[in-house]
């Protein structure tokens, strides 16, 4: 896959991965794990569909989890 | 004399300028207000400094993003949260290295990507084995405890058999069923990629199961392990 078919099946099935055929995700996440355009490309669609979410995700436990490895690692 | 270095980043004309200034320690350190007010560089570049406060308000500003964006290549909520918690302590860990040329994000979410990339393929590379073993086995073995209950050891040591039985198989069998059990493609599909009728991929399916079911019965790991049997199927009554 290069990142012209990419960008015509992130078009076509959006980008959550889920929704694709399992071959082409696989050669997505072939293409991703080399280019970081494609993963650029990727990001950016699922800021603008986080943009457009009705409901912004309760992350207030992630939120602290996160906070106290970066505390302890820095013990 | 304590100082606190505050950080502040503008860009002017494309480029990036990093200012710096020191102040001293009567004046107090920005609040969390401030901080919400700072572009994403003048918030890391303070966290570069160590001001975990600063770090905090990117932690809180773009997580819902990063669990989003692994959601959508890992599909599980848990793992999504555990590739967004291993980005943002690698972000952390690795702060020095980012350089305010880059946008922050782009540098945050490649890293979030290439986590979540490395967990989409070592579960493919490993999956589950009772759900393979369910599915290749069309139900006439089922596991007996959910996967969470079971120690990481039979765990391995079943995918090690499984991949083993799958490995023997003859190479068009085992294509067959990995593209029908693990691609989970139709076999209008698989005629297509195998260029074979459909009898004949059918033909494949039913003597790769056959195959692989006599010799998993046969390992006795998976058979006669005490509660971690899987049991076999219950019998029709004969007629």
């Amino acid at each position: 896959m290069d990142l012209a078919r990419f960008r015509d099946l992130l078009a076509r099935h959006g980008a959550d991965l889920g929704g694709w055929p399992p071959v082409e995700a696989d050669a997505a996440i072939a293409l991703m794990s080399e280019d970081p355009a494609a993963q650029d490309l990727f990001a950016a669609l699922v800021a603008a569909d986080s943009e457009k979410a009705a409901e912004a995700p309760d992350t207030a436990g992630l939120v602290e989890r996160i906070m106290s490895v970066v505390r302890r690692s820095d013990g | 004399m304590a100082c606190t270095l505050l950080i502040f980043v503008r860009a002017s004309r494309g480029r990036t300028i990093v200012q710096t200034s020191q102040t001293s320690s009567s004046q107090s350190r920005p609040d969390v207000h401030t901080l919400r007010s700072w572009s994403d560089e003048q918030l890391f570049l303070a966290s570069q400094a160590g001001e975990q406060l600063a770090f905090r308000t990117l932690v809180e500003r773009h997580v819902a993003m990063l669990r989003r964006l692994a959601l959508n290549v890992v599909r599980d909520e848990h793992e999504a949260e555990d590739v967004a918690q291993e980005a943002f302590v690698s972000a952390w860990r690795n702060r020095h290295a980012w350089r305010p040329e880059a946008r922050f994000t782009t540098w945050l979410y490649r890293i979030a990507m290439n986590k979540a990339i490395d967990r989409y393929r070592s579960r493919r590379a490993a999956p589950q084995p009772q759900e393979v073993i369910a599915a290749i086995m069309d139900r006439d073995v089922c596991a007996s405890e959910p996967a969470a209950q079971q120690d990481e050891l039979v765990r391995r040591e079943v995918s090690i058999t499984l991949r083993a039985a799958l490995g023997a198989l003859p190479a068009n069998q085992r294509r067959a069923l990995e593209l029908f059990y693990f691609e989970e493609l139709e076999v209008a599909k698989i005629m297509a990629l195998m260029a074979l009728s459909e009898q004949s991929v059918r033909a494949l399916l039913k003597r790769g199961r056959q195959t692989l079911k006599l010799r998993l019965r046969n390992q006795k790991t998976l058979l006669s392990d005490g509660p971690r049997t899987l049991p076999r199927p219950a019998r029709a009554p004969r007629r």
